[in-house]
């Protein structure tokens, strides 16, 4: 079953990488903002309406234990441990306007100025930009594999720099030097996207509703990324007009003209084919095929969120493919086939590199009295916890736990679930080996 | 059910378990206990058969542990 649905990561992906060749001519003649604002206005409304028709039909058509909308939105208030403790509606805020909104801003910038191929640096930039912030913040160890898969990143990036300079020399052209700082805010902004959309957790009263009914994270989900995008193109408008009374690039403040001007065009623009696959193949699909890879998942040995920064790198090696077989885009046959070779290779190091550091261990656990009612749903809510089995035996508890890496699971035992006052003993069991799983 | 085994048989328990198509889960482990089986059945009486006919005659078992699941929390 979880192989079905890494072919969901993998569609989306390739979902996702038709976007730059879709785009790179369209950003032309319609404003970059005004894409991003249409897409995401857009998106976000039929998400949100996708999730209460979900919760609808739930409730009344089929028999599984109904979902409340009034829970699902009292959850925004819900403090988000894994975000700095703050509420779920700033989390959504940072995560719709800085995650996504500029982030595609600076790529669709990128992608104006520059080739599809240069743009996709911002892509491989973003993996060692957050191997180096893991190493920092999580003190996460650099073994032999995540050395050789960064590696292996600078190569690729480097061949790409090669191909694009060679590109320019060739037509006599050069790129400018906003080309490289849209580069890197677009390579900062999708590395706090990918950070950040993971450091989602849920509050008590979400636990005891997912194990009621598991269809209650898909609504959950839906409207998490909707008011991402909602709130995300709502604060462009603000944002736009501020930095038009700053010093910025010309052709910066020449994009927030148009954006202002083109809503006049609101219509024709929406009807357009282009902008019409961007909102159902490149937004509302991809997040539908991994909203329901999320909640199907069975995790075997890696959890989803793995293997989905496992596979990001198909979207960036399936746009340039595209861009040379779609658009003509220039890129030496030989250096092509390097690059493929460079990116497969290095999905399979960071795969290896996540099953070594993975911690996958059972707990058995002893509790004082009076703890059995409640604890079980409190401790599900730490990162780490996948699932807890209340028992009658010698033991009370089973705790499985699926992390990263030995410190966080220290952390997590001795931190979080040995200063519990009802725990009485705890006895851990690494996992060495699933020898049979059905 | 946590299982306790004898010296270098592992192999041969792991292989006898998988057998059983009530045991739907084999883990071996790092600790006290040398493997973990999850066994998934529909009355007690099933359970005592597997118990008694099948687990029982497997050499190798030094000690088990077996627990119920009365509830799971999953997220």
């Amino acid at each position: 079953m979880q192989n079905k649905y890494i072919l969901n990561i993998i569609i989306a992906n390739l979902l996702w990488s038709f976007i730059p060749v879709l785009v790179s001519d369209l950003v032309s003649e319609i404003s970059v903002f005004m894409i991003i604002f249409i897409r995401f206005t857009i998106s976000g409304l039929f998400l949100f309406l996708l999730a209460i028709i979900f919760v609808l039909v739930n409730n009344h058509i089929t028999g599984h234990k109904p979902i409340s909308i009034k829970h699902l939105f009292e959850n925004l208030r819900h403090k988000n441990r894994r975000f700095n403790n703050i509420r779920n509606y700033n989390y959504y805020i940072l995560i719709g306007f800085f995650g996504v909104i500029l982030n595609l801003i600076f790529f669709f910038l990128t992608l104006k100025i520059a080739s599809i191929s240069f743009t996709m640096i911002g892509f491989l930039l973003s993996v060692i930009i957050i191997a180096i912030y893991e190493a920092g913040r999580n003190f996460e160890k650099f073994d032999i594999f995540k050395v050789l898969y960064i590696a292996l990143m600078v190569i690729a990036i480097l061949i790409i720099v090669f191909v694009s300079f060679e590109n320019y020399r060739l037509y006599d052209d050069s790129i400018s030097l906003n080309g490289f700082i849209y580069l890197i805010l677009f390579s900062v902004f999708i590395s706090f996207l990918y950070v950040g959309i993971n450091k989602d957790s849920y509050s008590k009263l979400e636990i005891k509703s997912i194990n009621e009914n598991k269809y209650y994270k898909i609504p959950r989900l839906l409207i998490k990324m909707s008011l991402s995008f909602l709130i995300g193109t709502l604060l462009m408008i603000p944002f736009l007009m501020i930095l038009n009374f700053l010093p910025i690039f010309h052709d910066f403040r020449l994009e927030i003209v148009s954006f202002f001007n083109g809503f006049s065009n609101f219509f024709i623009y929406l009807g357009r084919w282009e902008i019409l696959y961007l909102i159902i193949f490149s937004t509302i699909i991809p997040y539908l095929l991994i909203y329901i890879a999320n909640v199907n998942w069975k995790s075997l040995n890696l959890t989803y969120s793995q293997w989905s920064s496992i596979l990001n790198l198909i979207d960036p090696l399936g746009s340039i493919l595209l861009s040379v077989f779609l658009v003509n885009e220039f890129f030496p046959f030989e250096l092509l086939i390097i690059f493929i070779f460079l990116i497969t290779i290095s999905i399979i190091l960071r795969y290896a590199h996540e099953v070594k550091n993975m911690v996958n261990a059972y707990l058995l656990i002893t509790l004082r009295k009076s703890a059995m009612g409640f604890l079980p749903v409190k401790m599900l809510k730490n990162f780490g916890i996948i699932a807890i089995h209340s028992l009658i035996g010698s033991h009370d508890l089973l705790i499985n736990i699926k992390i990263s890496s030995i410190k966080d699971f220290y952390y997590l035992v001795d931190k979080k679930l040995k200063s519990i006052d009802y725990i009485k003993k705890v006895e851990i069991y690494f996992i060495n080996k699933i020898e049979k799983f059905t | 059910m946590f299982c306790k085994l004898g010296i270098s048989v592992i192999n041969q328990v792991i292989e006898d378990l998988k057998k059983i198509e009530q045991i739907k889960k084999i883990m071996s482990l790092t600790g006290d206990y040398d493997l973990l089986a999850e066994i998934e059945v529909d009355t007690s009486e099933e359970l005592f058969d597997i118990f008694a006919n099948q687990i029982d005659l497997i050499n190798g078992i030094v000690q088990s542990n077996t627990h119920l699941i009365m509830k799971s929390w999953e997220k």
